[in-house]
């Protein structure tokens, strides 16, 4: 393992996870002063019963729910977390819990920044570690098919970006019987997601012991469980296991710099609409053969968390990084039902490609060039449809 | 926004869990008095904690709770189940009702379940695991084996726990518990 002179690594949340992990939400509120949370979900929760158990998990407790809003849409709105507020203060809150997929958590994170902090405004707080004060207590709870960014230090408001570890949430509560899995479809692009951010934790030049505990696990869950998760979806086991790798990646995620993947992914969200975790999956393979080529480092220790210790140790230490390639798109192949193998599947015009390039460029946050992104986009529109 | 249409919600009961619960440490109370006049374990274990001990054992945040003191002989008393406000010099709380209901229904040992926090312990933690011995004694004579090997760590070998001890205490323990 390489030792590096100097990493820092952060991460807030304790986790709940597993049996009845729900029921010790009220405990910990306690151990926060909290007693009167105001729950923020997303639509779906409601139909799918998830409120009704998370409800029931707070029974014969003294937490009284201040106010269920489970109205959160597509997207983290401004108008809906400044509504919240009025909700938050008229019902005397004194904490958040996050409850569904991503935009009901930066929905919460929003409705956090605006109550803890006292401010009007809070694209005034966009960028990087603008917050300097602690947060009321946040706690999240993740159901199947989360976005990966649920559980990091970050919030995507508006395509505004906000970037704090205040922002990580206080307590993760990961239970079974919140994570099985619905949609198998949005399932498999959050493990997308996931994946992207762990193999580019893992992988990028800040790559430390710490940050590689979580986004190798994170790896190796993916690995092992999203072909059980895709040939029997109600198998609550494997996606508990998902939900897991979506936690260890959200912390490797907020510990390292986005990589390429993560940044275009990212670019052709915001400029198509299309879901990131597809985007991210379909850019994913090219971007680390590119990296590869580049000889911008690549790990042969990927492969042990990808296929295990029988398959890392029978294959030669030169071929590891090839292998560990072959893995991952072995994996994607699996998902090819749910993710296209090439961009031209999206149907996304060269000229928004371009600007994606571009905007990735711009962000900076890589030190790739725009020739450099164009080639991995250009890969990825390439690349035959079938895997 | 209609805030209206999000109403507060106020923490529902689960009678009969909690029931079920009350019951068990019941039970579980009055057994550890009538064993601690019985076994010498319980004896020897009760015999080690400071005079005038108390400890209660529960579920947060409202009970039930079955709390156990020694008495001026030294011996066990079983002193109900409302805590109220009182404090004891130690205090093991299990954090949710649905928590207790699975170290109740032996779907978890006491020790696994220390293992996953499902317990609080506030007080001497000594103590504590002198209390948890007691318990394991009290479920090896108050349960079958097939479900006591579920709730223990480890059930005790036949040179450790003969038999004949543990049938006539059992008996005893059971005619105790439920008559005086």
């Amino acid at each position: 393992m390489q030792k590096k002179a100097f990493y820092s690594f952060f991460n807030q949340s304790k986790y709940l996870a597993g049996a009845r992990a729900l029921e010790h939400i009220p405990i910990e509120l306690h151990s926060y002063d909290a007693v009167r949370p105001l729950v923020i979900a997303t639509k779906d929760v409601t139909a799918s019963g998830f409120k009704k158990i998370f409800v029931k998990a707070f029974y014969d407790s003294d937490v009284t729910i201040g106010g269920f809003y489970d109205n959160v849409g597509g997207t983290a709105a401004i108008s809906t977390i400044k509504e919240l507020r009025i909700l938050f203060h008229d019902r005397g809150c004194d904490s958040i819990i996050a409850l569904g997929r991503g935009p009901a958590m930066d929905t919460a994170k929003g409705l956090n920044m605006l109550v803890s902090l006292g401010v009007d405004d809070i694209f005034t707080l966009e960028g990087e570690d603008t917050i300097s004060t602690p947060l009321k207590p946040f706690f999240t709870v993740p159901t199947a098919g989360s976005c990966g960014y649920d559980m990091s230090n970050m919030a995507v408001i508006e395509h505004h970006r906000f970037k704090s570890d205040f922002l990580f949430p206080d307590v993760v509560c990961l239970d079974p019987r919140m994570t099985g899995i619905k949609d198998i479809g949005r399932a498999v692009e959050s493990a997308m997601v996931a994946l992207t951010h762990a193999m580019e934790a893992s992988d990028s030049t800040m790559h430390n012991p710490m940050n590689d505990a979580y986004s190798l696990a994170a790896i190796q869950f993916i690995h092992e469980n999203l072909p059980r998760a895709l040939k029997c979806p109600r198998n609550r086991e494997a996606a508990l296991a998902l939900a897991y790798a979506n936690a260890l990646a959200a912390v490797a995620f907020s510990n390292a710099p986005a990589g390429a993947a993560h940044i275009l992914g990212e670019a052709l969200n915001k400029l198509t609409g299309n879901d990131p975790g597809v985007c991210m999956a379909i850019l994913l393979p090219h971007a680390t053969e590119f990296m590869v080529g580049k000889d911008i480092l690549m790990r042969d220790e990927l492969l042990l968390a990808q296929a295990g210790m029988d398959a890392h140790a029978s294959t030669p230490e030169k071929d590891r990084i090839k292998e560990s390639e072959n893995q991952l798109k072995k994996l994607m192949a699996s998902a090819i039902k749910y993710v296209p193998a090439n961009l031209k599947s999206l149907r996304i015009p060269p000229y928004l490609i371009e600007q994606a390039a571009r905007e990735a460029e711009a962000s900076g946050s890589h030190g790739l060039t725009f020739k450099d992104y164009m080639t991995i986009l250009n890969n990825a529109g390439k690349a035959p449809a079938v895997r | 926004m209609n805030i209206d249409k999000y109403p507060e919600l106020k923490p529902g009961k689960k009678y009969i869990k909690r029931y079920y619960v009350a019951i068990m440490l019941w039970i579980v109370g009055r057994a550890i008095q009538a064993a601690c006049r019985l076994d010498k374990e319980v004896i020897k274990e009760f015999s080690e904690l400071p005079e005038k001990f108390t400890f209660s054992l529960g579920v947060l945040p409202d009970g039930p709770f079955m709390i156990i003191g020694k008495d001026d002989k030294g011996r066990a008393k079983y002193m109900g189940w409302n805590k109220g406000r009182t404090r004891f010099p130690l205090e093991m709380n299990i954090k949710s009702l649905e928590a207790a209901i699975k170290v109740f229904t032996f779907q978890e040992g006491t020790a696994t379940a220390f293992a996953r926090e499902r317990f609080i312990v506030d007080g001497d933690l000594g103590y504590a695991l002198a209390v948890v011995r007691v318990l394991n004694i009290i479920e090896v004579y108050l349960l079958p084996k097939i479900i006591t090997k579920l709730a223990v760590k480890r059930y005790p070998r036949w040179s450790e726990f003969s038999p004949l001890r543990k049938w006539v205490n059992r008996i005893l323990i059971y005619i105790r518990a439920f008559t005086f």
